[in-house]
């Protein structure tokens, strides 16, 4: 299976988003062709969100004030599927 | 009422036994795929792409995550269900080891134990474990060596369809 691309939104986008200072640990998905944003208070919440406005939608998802939505410390092995930054 | 999915600790890691079908993820006591509870993934459930392309996984995605190195990486993401004890829930899957992260446990259970005195409870219940949402216990009894005390049917379901 070939996984699909999904584009990163704008580093204008994501300074909006970062700076909801009130929403800090909340989950953004971000639709990436309007970068329209859905909150939520996991990703299944925020997926929920964005899908009553984009059904079968894709989206970028990142939590609000941290470099990353999720850590993935449970080993140091460089996974394959991963994309630098 | 509570439930409990049990596992078992090897060589000081937990895990759960799993199998994948069409249904999605049959996460709890058996099955030949052996996931480990992994504390220090804040995410859903790692599975290899194979097992997500099997169970019909449905591509959400991509997550930022930041690995033990530092360094944030994205991941595709995917939508797929779990079923324990008969109860269905929808969860999201990355692609890799097979580890069951917080994010997970925190939607599907209440407390996890970790008792390394291997007492096992017969009553299959965890009635005394009360306030901590994570803790290690300390010369307690009759409780599982691993164990996942899952929130009650209705709830679960009502609250995935809402």
């Amino acid at each position: 299976m070939k996984i699909p691309e999904v584009k990163r939104p704008s580093e204008e986008i994501l300074s909006k988003i970062h700076a909801l200072k009130e929403e800090k640990g909340t989950i953004a998905a971000i639709e990436p062709e309007t970068g329209e944003w859905f909150l939520g208070k996991n990703v299944i919440e925020a997926l929920k969100n964005a899908r009553s406005k984009y059904p079968q939608g894709t989206f970028y998802f990142v939590r609000i004030g941290y470099p990353s939505a999720h850590v993935h410390k449970g080993g140091i092995k460089r996974h394959e599927y991963a994309y630098s930054r | 009422m509570n439930m409990l999915i049990q596992g078992e600790i090897l060589d000081f890691v937990p895990l759960f036994k799993a199998y994948v079908s069409k249904e999605g993820l049959l996460l709890g006591e058996e099955g030949n795929t052996l996931l480990t509870v992994d504390t220090g993934f804040s995410g859903g459930i790692a599975l290899p792409q194979e097992m997500l392309n099997e169970m019909d996984a449905e591509f959400i995605g991509y997550d930022t995550f930041t690995l033990a190195t530092g360094e944030v990486v994205e991941l595709p993401m995917f939508l797929g269900k779990v079923v324990i004890k008969a109860q269905e829930l929808e969860t999201w899957f990355i692609p890799g080891d097979l580890l069951v992260g917080m994010e997970f446990l925190s939607t599907a259970g209440k407390v996890l134990t970790l008792n390394f005195e291997e007492a096992i409870n017969s009553s299959n219940t965890l009635q005394k474990i009360t306030s901590k949402p994570f803790g290690l216990l300390l010369q307690q009894k009759r409780y599982p060596t691993f164990g996942l005390e899952i929130m009650e049917t209705i709830k679960l379901m009502q609250s995935r369809r809402d």
